[in-house]
Protein backbone atom coordinates (compact mmCIF):
# COMPACT_ATOMS: atom_id res chain seq x y z
CA UNK A 1 0.00 0.00 0.00
CA UNK A 2 3.05 2.40 0.38
CA UNK A 3 3.63 1.77 -3.33
CA UNK A 4 5.11 4.92 -5.00
CA UNK A 5 6.45 5.37 -8.20
CA UNK A 6 8.92 7.83 -10.12
CA UNK A 7 7.08 10.67 -11.89
CA UNK A 8 8.69 13.93 -13.68
CA UNK A 9 6.55 16.98 -13.07
CA UNK A 10 6.23 18.87 -16.70
CA UNK A 11 4.53 21.87 -15.46
CA UNK A 12 4.33 23.31 -12.15
CA UNK A 13 0.52 24.76 -11.26
CA UNK A 14 -1.14 27.15 -8.77
CA UNK A 15 -2.86 25.75 -5.76
CA UNK A 16 0.72 23.36 -4.98
CA UNK A 17 -0.90 20.91 -7.93
CA UNK A 18 1.34 20.20 -10.74
CA UNK A 19 1.13 18.14 -14.11
CA UNK A 20 3.52 15.21 -14.35
CA UNK A 21 4.05 12.40 -16.22
CA UNK A 22 3.65 9.14 -14.36
CA UNK A 23 4.68 5.96 -16.43
CA UNK A 24 3.66 7.49 -19.46
CA UNK A 25 0.48 9.09 -18.42
CA UNK A 26 -0.53 12.55 -17.83
CA UNK A 27 -1.52 13.33 -14.21
CA UNK A 28 -2.37 16.30 -12.04
CA UNK A 29 -0.70 15.87 -8.64
CA UNK A 30 -0.91 17.44 -5.75
CA UNK A 31 2.84 19.25 -4.37
CA UNK A 32 1.23 20.13 -1.16
CA UNK A 33 3.95 17.70 1.05
CA UNK A 34 6.82 18.99 -1.48
CA UNK A 35 6.20 22.71 -1.94
CA UNK A 36 9.97 23.22 -3.61
CA UNK A 37 9.56 20.70 -6.58
CA UNK A 38 9.71 22.32 -9.56
CA UNK A 39 9.41 21.49 -12.99
CA UNK A 40 12.20 19.09 -14.49
CA UNK A 41 12.09 17.22 -11.30
CA UNK A 42 11.62 14.05 -10.33
CA UNK A 43 9.08 12.77 -7.54
CA UNK A 44 8.02 9.80 -6.34
CA UNK A 45 3.64 9.84 -6.16
CA UNK A 46 1.61 8.04 -3.99
CA UNK A 47 -1.86 8.33 -3.71
CA UNK A 48 -1.79 11.76 -6.02
CA UNK A 49 0.35 13.33 -4.01
CA UNK A 50 4.29 14.12 -4.39
CA UNK A 51 6.15 12.49 -1.16
CA UNK A 52 9.64 12.80 -2.10
CA UNK A 53 11.77 14.23 -4.65
CA UNK A 54 14.14 11.65 -6.44
CA UNK A 55 17.74 12.22 -7.44
CA UNK A 56 19.11 10.01 -10.45
CA UNK A 57 22.72 10.72 -8.99
CA UNK A 58 22.13 9.38 -5.85
CA UNK A 59 20.53 6.40 -7.72
CA UNK A 60 23.71 6.01 -9.92
CA UNK A 61 25.88 6.33 -6.74
CA UNK A 62 24.20 3.06 -5.51
CA UNK A 63 25.13 1.60 -7.71
CA UNK A 64 28.55 2.29 -7.89
CA UNK A 65 28.96 1.33 -4.65
CA UNK A 66 27.81 -1.89 -5.10
CA UNK A 67 30.17 -2.39 -7.91
CA UNK A 68 33.16 -1.36 -6.57
CA UNK A 69 31.96 -4.21 -3.58
CA UNK A 70 34.79 -6.57 -3.41
CA UNK A 71 33.10 -10.40 -3.14
CA UNK A 72 35.10 -12.11 -0.80
CA UNK A 73 37.10 -9.47 1.58
CA UNK A 74 40.22 -8.19 0.18
CA UNK A 75 43.36 -9.34 2.24
CA UNK A 76 43.98 -5.89 4.19
CA UNK A 77 40.06 -5.96 5.45
CA UNK A 78 40.07 -9.40 6.13
CA UNK A 79 38.02 -9.53 9.28
CA UNK A 80 39.08 -12.78 11.94
CA UNK A 81 36.40 -14.21 11.01
CA UNK A 82 36.88 -14.50 7.45
CA UNK A 83 40.38 -15.54 7.62
CA UNK A 84 39.36 -19.61 6.94
CA UNK A 85 37.41 -18.63 3.94
CA UNK A 86 39.72 -18.69 1.77
CA UNK A 87 39.09 -15.90 -0.07
CA UNK A 88 40.87 -15.37 -3.56
CA UNK A 89 41.13 -12.66 -5.66
CA UNK A 90 40.66 -14.03 -8.89
CA UNK A 91 37.27 -15.62 -7.97
CA UNK A 92 35.47 -12.03 -8.52
CA UNK A 93 35.83 -12.24 -12.25
CA UNK A 94 33.18 -14.79 -12.03
CA UNK A 95 30.53 -13.51 -10.25
CA UNK A 96 30.73 -9.95 -12.29
CA UNK A 97 29.55 -10.89 -15.63
CA UNK A 98 28.25 -8.14 -17.81
CA UNK A 99 24.33 -7.62 -17.83
CA UNK A 100 24.25 -8.74 -21.23
CA UNK A 101 26.56 -11.87 -21.11
CA UNK A 102 23.32 -13.54 -20.77
CA UNK A 103 25.10 -15.89 -18.51
CA UNK A 104 23.10 -15.37 -14.54
CA UNK A 105 19.83 -15.93 -15.92
CA UNK A 106 17.04 -14.28 -14.51
CA UNK A 107 15.51 -16.74 -12.90
CA UNK A 108 18.86 -17.92 -11.24
CA UNK A 109 19.81 -14.75 -9.78
CA UNK A 110 16.33 -13.80 -8.70
CA UNK A 111 15.44 -10.26 -10.61
CA UNK A 112 11.95 -9.94 -11.31
CA UNK A 113 9.54 -12.20 -13.39
CA UNK A 114 8.26 -9.92 -15.36
CA UNK B 1 5.16 6.27 -24.48
CA UNK B 2 6.85 8.71 -26.91
CA UNK B 3 10.94 8.78 -27.88
CA UNK B 4 10.94 11.99 -25.55
CA UNK B 5 9.14 10.81 -22.41
CA UNK B 6 12.00 10.95 -20.23
CA UNK B 7 12.70 7.81 -17.96
CA UNK B 8 14.10 7.60 -14.57
CA UNK B 9 16.20 4.48 -14.80
CA UNK B 10 16.28 2.03 -12.65
CA UNK B 11 17.10 -0.90 -14.84
CA UNK B 12 20.78 -1.34 -12.95
CA UNK B 13 18.28 -2.10 -9.89
CA UNK B 14 17.73 -5.58 -12.09
CA UNK B 15 20.31 -6.00 -13.05
CA UNK B 16 21.06 -10.00 -13.18
CA UNK B 17 25.09 -9.28 -12.53
CA UNK B 18 24.65 -6.82 -9.64
CA UNK B 19 22.27 -9.43 -7.46
CA UNK B 20 24.63 -12.54 -8.19
CA UNK B 21 27.24 -10.38 -6.70
CA UNK B 22 25.30 -9.38 -3.74
CA UNK B 23 24.09 -12.69 -3.32
CA UNK B 24 27.86 -13.88 -3.16
CA UNK B 25 28.64 -11.24 -0.60
CA UNK B 26 25.61 -12.93 1.18
CA UNK B 27 27.06 -16.27 1.31
CA UNK B 28 30.11 -15.37 2.55
CA UNK B 29 28.69 -13.19 5.16
CA UNK B 30 25.92 -15.56 6.44
CA UNK B 31 29.04 -18.20 6.26
CA UNK B 32 31.58 -16.36 8.50
CA UNK B 33 28.65 -15.09 11.34
CA UNK B 34 27.97 -18.99 11.36
CA UNK B 35 30.81 -19.68 12.54
CA UNK B 36 30.70 -16.97 14.99
CA UNK B 37 29.41 -18.31 18.89
CA UNK B 38 26.19 -16.22 18.36
CA UNK B 39 24.97 -17.59 15.17
CA UNK B 40 26.45 -20.92 15.13
CA UNK B 41 24.15 -23.46 14.74
CA UNK B 42 20.94 -21.05 14.28
CA UNK B 43 19.37 -19.51 11.39
CA UNK B 44 19.53 -15.64 11.65
CA UNK B 45 16.02 -13.86 11.40
CA UNK B 46 16.28 -10.94 9.19
CA UNK B 47 12.24 -9.17 9.23
CA UNK B 48 10.39 -7.26 6.89
CA UNK B 49 8.00 -4.96 7.98
CA UNK B 50 6.92 -2.98 4.41
CA UNK B 51 4.22 -4.93 2.34
CA UNK B 52 5.65 -4.11 -0.89
CA UNK B 53 8.75 -5.64 0.30
CA UNK B 54 6.58 -8.69 0.99
CA UNK B 55 5.87 -8.68 -2.86
CA UNK B 56 8.91 -7.62 -4.02
CA UNK B 57 10.87 -10.86 -2.04
CA UNK B 58 8.67 -13.42 -2.88
CA UNK B 59 8.45 -11.87 -6.81
CA UNK B 60 11.93 -11.70 -7.26
CA UNK B 61 11.86 -14.94 -5.18
CA UNK B 62 14.55 -13.85 -2.50
CA UNK B 63 13.89 -16.64 -0.53
CA UNK B 64 15.11 -19.15 -2.78
CA UNK B 65 18.62 -17.45 -3.11
CA UNK B 66 19.27 -16.88 0.53
CA UNK B 67 22.18 -19.15 2.52
CA UNK B 68 20.18 -22.11 4.48
CA UNK B 69 21.12 -19.78 7.81
CA UNK B 70 19.24 -16.71 6.05
CA UNK B 71 15.34 -16.61 6.86
CA UNK B 72 13.37 -13.78 5.44
CA UNK B 73 10.22 -13.39 7.74
CA UNK B 74 7.84 -10.52 7.39
CA UNK B 75 5.93 -8.69 9.98
CA UNK B 76 2.88 -6.47 9.93
CA UNK B 77 3.74 -4.41 6.94
CA UNK B 78 0.59 -4.50 5.36
CA UNK B 79 -1.88 -1.21 6.73
CA UNK B 80 -4.79 -3.13 5.55
CA UNK B 81 -3.99 -6.26 6.97
CA UNK B 82 -3.53 -4.76 10.58
CA UNK B 83 -6.26 -3.11 10.61
CA UNK B 84 -8.10 -4.99 13.38
CA UNK B 85 -11.61 -6.36 13.32
CA UNK B 86 -13.79 -3.71 14.71
CA UNK B 87 -12.29 -0.65 13.07
CA UNK B 88 -13.86 -2.97 9.56
CA UNK B 89 -16.60 -3.22 10.96
CA UNK B 90 -17.06 0.51 11.91
CA UNK B 91 -16.15 1.14 8.49
CA UNK B 92 -19.11 -1.26 7.08
CA UNK B 93 -21.40 0.22 9.86
CA UNK B 94 -21.66 3.51 8.44
CA UNK B 95 -21.71 2.25 5.02
CA UNK B 96 -24.80 1.26 5.74
CA UNK B 97 -26.27 4.45 6.70
CA UNK B 98 -28.59 6.27 4.41
CA UNK B 99 -27.22 9.15 3.53
CA UNK B 100 -23.15 7.96 3.55
CA UNK B 101 -21.07 7.05 0.23
CA UNK B 102 -17.98 5.44 1.76
CA UNK B 103 -14.88 6.02 -0.38
CA UNK B 104 -11.71 3.93 0.32
CA UNK B 105 -8.40 2.56 -1.33
CA UNK B 106 -9.17 -0.62 -3.36
CA UNK B 107 -7.05 -3.10 -0.95
CA UNK B 108 -9.58 -2.46 2.03
CA UNK B 109 -12.89 -3.66 0.11
CA UNK B 110 -12.81 -6.96 0.12
CA UNK B 111 -11.37 -7.52 3.63
CA UNK B 112 -13.62 -9.52 5.81
CA UNK B 113 -15.09 -7.63 8.88
CA UNK B 114 -16.18 -10.06 11.78
CA UNK B 115 -19.51 -10.30 10.09
CA UNK B 116 -19.18 -8.76 6.30
CA UNK B 117 -17.37 -7.06 4.06
CA UNK B 118 -17.73 -3.52 2.20
CA UNK B 119 -18.04 -5.41 -0.87
CA UNK B 120 -20.49 -8.13 0.55
CA UNK B 121 -22.45 -4.53 1.48
CA UNK B 122 -22.31 -2.97 -1.46
CA UNK B 123 -23.69 -5.99 -3.18
CA UNK B 124 -26.26 -5.16 -0.98
CA UNK B 125 -27.04 -1.60 -1.97
CA UNK B 126 -24.61 0.43 0.26
CA UNK B 127 -22.99 3.19 -1.44
CA UNK B 128 -19.12 2.30 -1.59
CA UNK B 129 -16.45 3.45 -4.20
CA UNK B 130 -12.99 2.78 -4.35
CA UNK B 131 -10.68 5.62 -4.60
CA UNK B 132 -7.38 6.10 -5.73
CA UNK B 133 -6.59 9.35 -3.61
CA UNK B 134 -7.86 10.82 -0.87
CA UNK B 135 -8.46 13.94 -3.00
CA UNK B 136 -10.76 12.04 -5.46
CA UNK B 137 -12.69 11.90 -2.32
CA UNK B 138 -12.75 15.60 -1.73
CA UNK B 139 -13.56 15.95 -5.27
CA UNK B 140 -17.14 13.59 -4.99
CA UNK B 141 -17.82 15.50 -1.78
CA UNK B 142 -17.63 19.01 -3.74
CA UNK B 143 -19.94 17.01 -6.11
CA UNK B 144 -22.52 15.51 -3.80
CA UNK B 145 -23.35 18.18 -1.48
CA UNK B 146 -26.54 16.40 0.09
CA UNK B 147 -24.47 13.33 0.76
CA UNK B 148 -21.54 12.59 3.31
CA UNK B 149 -18.55 11.49 1.76
CA UNK B 150 -16.72 9.14 4.48
CA UNK B 151 -13.17 8.38 3.88
CA UNK B 152 -11.75 4.80 5.27
CA UNK B 153 -8.04 6.49 6.49
CA UNK B 154 -6.38 3.59 6.94
CA UNK B 155 -2.09 3.36 6.54
CA UNK B 156 1.17 4.42 7.67
CA UNK B 157 3.08 7.20 7.48
CA UNK B 158 3.60 7.06 3.84
CA UNK B 159 -0.08 7.89 3.34
CA UNK B 160 -1.15 10.21 6.41
CA UNK B 161 0.41 13.03 5.29
CA UNK B 162 -1.99 12.67 2.20
CA UNK B 163 -5.02 12.23 4.27
CA UNK B 164 -3.61 14.82 6.73
CA UNK B 165 -3.12 17.26 3.48
CA UNK B 166 -6.48 16.54 2.69
CA UNK B 167 -8.41 17.04 5.55
CA UNK B 168 -6.04 20.34 5.29
CA UNK B 169 -7.75 20.97 1.42
CA UNK B 170 -11.12 20.28 3.08
CA UNK B 171 -11.64 22.37 6.16
CA UNK B 172 -9.70 25.35 3.65
CA UNK B 173 -12.61 24.46 0.88
CA UNK B 174 -15.46 24.26 3.30
CA UNK B 175 -16.24 20.92 2.70
CA UNK B 176 -18.10 20.32 5.41
CA UNK B 177 -19.97 17.08 4.03
CA UNK B 178 -16.10 15.43 3.98
CA UNK B 179 -15.21 13.11 6.62
CA UNK B 180 -12.45 10.42 8.10
CA UNK B 181 -12.68 7.30 9.50
CA UNK B 182 -8.90 7.39 10.93
CA UNK B 183 -7.67 4.16 11.88
CA UNK B 184 -3.72 5.36 10.40
CA UNK B 185 -0.98 3.60 12.32
CA UNK B 186 2.44 4.85 12.97
CA UNK B 187 5.45 1.94 12.65
CA UNK B 188 8.30 2.81 14.87
CA UNK B 189 6.88 1.95 18.42
CA UNK B 190 5.28 -1.32 16.30
CA UNK B 191 8.75 -2.46 15.92
CA UNK B 192 9.88 -1.81 19.69
CA UNK B 193 6.93 -4.51 20.86
CA UNK B 194 8.13 -6.76 17.74
CA UNK B 195 11.52 -6.17 18.56
CA UNK B 196 11.17 -6.78 22.89
CA UNK B 197 9.12 -10.40 22.18
CA UNK B 198 10.97 -13.29 22.36
CA UNK B 199 8.75 -15.20 20.75
CA UNK B 200 9.34 -13.20 17.43
CA UNK B 201 13.17 -13.48 17.90
CA UNK B 202 14.58 -10.77 15.02
CA UNK B 203 18.52 -10.27 14.56
CA UNK B 204 17.80 -7.53 12.26
CA UNK B 205 15.09 -5.55 10.49
CA UNK B 206 14.88 -4.25 6.98
CA UNK B 207 12.89 -1.11 7.34
CA UNK B 208 10.11 0.27 4.99
CA UNK B 209 10.91 2.36 2.68
CA UNK B 210 8.68 4.63 1.85
CA UNK B 211 7.55 5.31 5.51
CA UNK B 212 11.41 6.45 5.82
CA UNK B 213 11.09 8.57 2.96
CA UNK B 214 8.70 10.66 5.64
CA UNK B 215 9.79 9.66 8.81
CA UNK B 216 13.51 9.49 7.83
CA UNK B 217 15.72 7.30 10.48
CA UNK B 218 15.99 9.17 13.71
CA UNK B 219 12.45 7.42 15.26
CA UNK B 220 14.58 3.89 14.59
CA UNK B 221 17.76 4.74 16.41
CA UNK B 222 16.04 3.19 19.83
CA UNK B 223 16.13 -0.14 18.05
CA UNK B 224 19.39 -0.03 17.82
CA UNK B 225 20.20 1.82 20.97
CA UNK B 226 18.21 -0.01 23.22
CA UNK B 227 17.53 -3.34 21.41
CA UNK B 228 21.38 -3.60 19.56
CA UNK B 229 19.09 -4.54 16.72
CA UNK B 230 20.64 -3.34 13.45
CA UNK B 231 18.21 -2.13 10.79
CA UNK B 232 18.21 -0.98 6.78
CA UNK B 233 15.86 1.26 4.87
CA UNK B 234 16.07 0.02 1.38
CA UNK B 235 13.74 0.02 -1.82
CA UNK B 236 12.02 -2.28 -4.05
CA UNK B 237 14.14 -3.29 -6.61
CA UNK B 238 15.84 -6.54 -6.56
CA UNK B 239 18.93 -5.12 -6.07
CA UNK B 240 17.61 -2.60 -3.56
CA UNK B 241 16.30 -5.45 -1.46
CA UNK B 242 19.67 -7.80 -1.74
CA UNK B 243 22.07 -4.49 -0.75
CA UNK B 244 19.64 -4.13 2.18
CA UNK B 245 20.13 -7.61 3.51
CA UNK B 246 24.09 -7.46 2.83
CA UNK B 247 24.40 -4.54 5.03
CA UNK B 248 22.38 -6.36 7.78
CA UNK B 249 24.91 -9.13 7.74
CA UNK B 250 27.70 -6.90 7.97
CA UNK B 251 26.68 -4.70 10.64
CA UNK B 252 25.86 -8.34 12.63
CA UNK B 253 29.19 -9.63 11.59
CA UNK B 254 30.53 -6.13 13.15
CA UNK B 255 28.77 -6.90 16.55
CA UNK B 256 29.97 -10.02 17.01
CA UNK B 257 33.42 -8.18 16.59
CA UNK B 258 32.53 -5.59 19.42
CA UNK B 259 30.80 -3.01 16.96
CA UNK B 260 27.60 -1.56 18.06
CA UNK B 261 24.24 -1.58 16.07
CA UNK B 262 23.38 1.04 14.02
CA UNK B 263 20.23 1.82 11.47
CA UNK B 264 21.27 2.75 8.02
CA UNK B 265 19.74 3.75 4.77
CA UNK B 266 20.35 1.76 1.26
CA UNK B 267 17.69 3.62 -0.47
CA UNK B 268 19.79 7.08 -0.98
CA UNK B 269 17.45 8.32 -4.14
CA UNK B 270 14.24 8.46 -2.04
CA UNK B 271 15.52 8.42 1.50
CA UNK B 272 16.93 11.28 3.36
CA UNK B 273 17.91 10.78 6.78
CA UNK B 274 15.61 13.89 8.08
CA UNK B 275 12.96 12.05 5.82
CA UNK B 276 10.42 14.80 4.42
CA UNK B 277 9.69 17.51 7.59
CA UNK B 278 6.92 19.29 5.52
CA UNK B 279 4.89 16.13 5.84
CA UNK B 280 6.17 15.33 8.95
CA UNK B 281 4.99 18.84 10.24
CA UNK B 282 1.42 18.54 8.42
CA UNK B 283 0.93 14.60 10.13
CA UNK B 284 1.85 16.38 13.57
CA UNK B 285 -0.61 19.25 12.61
CA UNK B 286 -3.80 17.99 11.67
CA UNK B 287 -3.51 14.31 13.47
CA UNK B 288 -2.10 13.20 17.31
CA UNK B 289 -1.09 9.89 19.01
CA UNK B 290 -3.34 8.06 20.33
CA UNK B 291 -3.97 4.30 21.21
CA UNK B 292 -4.66 1.53 18.96
CA UNK B 293 -5.15 -2.05 18.58
CA UNK B 294 -3.53 -3.99 15.81
CA UNK B 295 -4.18 -7.28 14.45
CA UNK B 296 -2.40 -9.88 16.14
CA UNK B 297 -0.01 -7.51 17.65
CA UNK B 298 -2.87 -5.90 20.27
CA UNK B 299 -3.30 -2.62 21.42
CA UNK B 300 0.42 -0.58 21.22
CA UNK B 301 0.05 3.01 22.95
CA UNK B 302 0.66 5.74 20.97
CA UNK B 303 0.24 4.23 17.58
CA UNK B 304 -2.71 5.50 16.30
CA UNK B 305 -3.89 8.81 15.12
CA UNK B 306 -6.67 10.73 15.63
CA UNK B 307 -7.78 14.17 14.42
CA UNK B 308 -6.59 17.00 16.30
CA UNK B 309 -8.45 20.13 17.07
CA UNK B 310 -9.96 22.48 15.35
CA UNK B 311 -10.19 19.45 12.84
CA UNK B 312 -12.28 16.80 15.14
CA UNK B 313 -15.20 17.93 12.89
CA UNK B 314 -13.58 15.97 10.14
CA UNK B 315 -14.10 12.85 12.38
CA UNK B 316 -16.63 10.34 11.17
CA UNK B 317 -17.53 9.08 14.42
CA UNK B 318 -18.67 12.31 15.40
CA UNK B 319 -20.75 12.85 12.58
CA UNK B 320 -22.10 9.12 11.97
CA UNK B 321 -21.86 7.82 15.44
CA UNK B 322 -23.20 3.98 14.76
CA UNK B 323 -22.61 0.65 17.03
CA UNK B 324 -21.65 -1.87 14.98
CA UNK B 325 -22.22 -5.56 16.05
CA UNK B 326 -19.59 -7.63 18.20
CA UNK B 327 -16.67 -8.70 16.88
CA UNK B 328 -15.31 -11.38 16.77
CA UNK B 329 -11.62 -12.96 14.95
CA UNK B 330 -12.23 -14.87 11.83
CA UNK B 331 -12.62 -19.01 12.80
CA UNK B 332 -9.21 -20.81 11.32
CA UNK B 333 -7.56 -17.77 10.30
CA UNK B 334 -4.22 -17.67 11.83
CA UNK B 335 -3.18 -14.03 10.51
CA UNK B 336 -2.00 -12.97 13.73
CA UNK B 337 0.70 -15.07 13.69
CA UNK B 338 1.46 -14.42 10.25
CA UNK B 339 1.75 -10.67 11.27
CA UNK B 340 4.40 -10.82 14.11
CA UNK B 341 6.42 -13.43 11.66
CA UNK B 342 6.02 -16.40 14.31
CA UNK B 343 4.54 -19.01 11.49
CA UNK B 344 4.92 -18.61 7.56
CA UNK B 345 1.65 -18.45 5.80
CA UNK B 346 2.05 -21.90 4.53
CA UNK B 347 2.30 -23.57 8.12
CA UNK B 348 -1.64 -21.85 8.43
CA UNK B 349 -3.44 -25.27 7.68
CA UNK B 350 -5.82 -23.12 5.88
CA UNK B 351 -3.37 -21.99 3.36
CA UNK B 352 -4.01 -22.62 -0.18
CA UNK B 353 -7.03 -25.05 0.20
CA UNK B 354 -9.74 -23.13 1.98
CA UNK B 355 -8.26 -19.77 2.10
CA UNK B 356 -7.30 -18.69 -1.25
CA UNK B 357 -7.37 -15.29 -2.74
CA UNK B 358 -10.40 -15.82 -4.53
CA UNK B 359 -12.12 -17.54 -1.54
CA UNK B 360 -9.88 -15.45 1.23
CA UNK B 361 -10.27 -16.45 4.65
CA UNK B 362 -8.54 -13.51 6.19
CA UNK B 363 -6.58 -10.20 5.46
CA UNK B 364 -3.50 -11.28 4.83
CA UNK B 365 -5.08 -13.07 1.69
CA UNK B 366 -7.27 -10.58 0.60
CA UNK B 367 -4.79 -7.72 0.16
CA UNK B 368 -2.69 -7.83 -2.76
CA UNK B 369 0.32 -6.77 -0.19
CA UNK B 370 -0.59 -9.46 2.52
CA UNK B 371 1.75 -12.28 3.36
CA UNK B 372 -0.67 -14.83 2.60
CA UNK B 373 -1.33 -13.31 -1.06
CA UNK B 374 2.39 -12.94 -1.53
CA UNK B 375 3.46 -16.92 -0.62
CA UNK B 376 0.19 -17.96 -2.80
CA UNK B 377 0.79 -16.03 -5.73
CA UNK B 378 4.81 -16.49 -6.08
CA UNK B 379 4.93 -20.05 -4.32
CA UNK B 380 6.21 -21.34 -7.72
CA UNK B 381 9.54 -19.16 -6.59
CA UNK B 382 9.56 -19.39 -3.23
CA UNK B 383 9.60 -23.59 -3.25
CA UNK B 384 12.14 -23.51 -6.14
S1 LIG C 1 -3.76 -18.46 4.86
FE1 LIG C 1 -5.71 -17.39 5.03
S2 LIG C 1 -6.57 -18.14 6.93
FE2 LIG C 1 -4.40 -18.66 6.98
S3 LIG C 1 -3.43 -16.91 8.01
FE3 LIG C 1 -3.36 -16.49 5.82
S4 LIG C 1 -5.21 -15.26 5.43
FE4 LIG C 1 -5.48 -16.24 7.45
Amino acid sequence: MCLAVPAHITEKKSDQKATVDILGLTRDISLDLLPDAKAGDWVLVHAGFGIEIVDEADALETIELIEQMPVGFEPTEVPEAFQELGYEPEKRSDYIKPADSGKGSVEEVGAPHE
Amino acid sequence: MSEETPTFDLSAFRDPALAHKLIERISELAAALGETERFEGRPIKLMEVCGTHTMAIAKAGLRSVMPDNIVLSSGPGCPVCVTANPDIDLAIEVAKQPGVILTTFGDMIKVPGSWTSLAQEKARGADVRVVYSPLDALALAADTPDKLVVFVSVGFETTTPIIAASVKRAAAAGLENFCILAANKTVPEALRALAGDPEVGIDALILPGHVSTIIGTAPYEFLADEFGVPGVVTGFEPVDVLLGIEELLSSLLEITRGGSAKISIAYERAVKPEGNVVAVDLMNEIFMPCDVAWRGLGVIPGTGLKLREPYGRFDATVRVPVEPPESRETPGCQCGQVLRGIIAPPECRLFGRACVPEHPVGPCMVSSEGSCAAFYRYRSVEEA
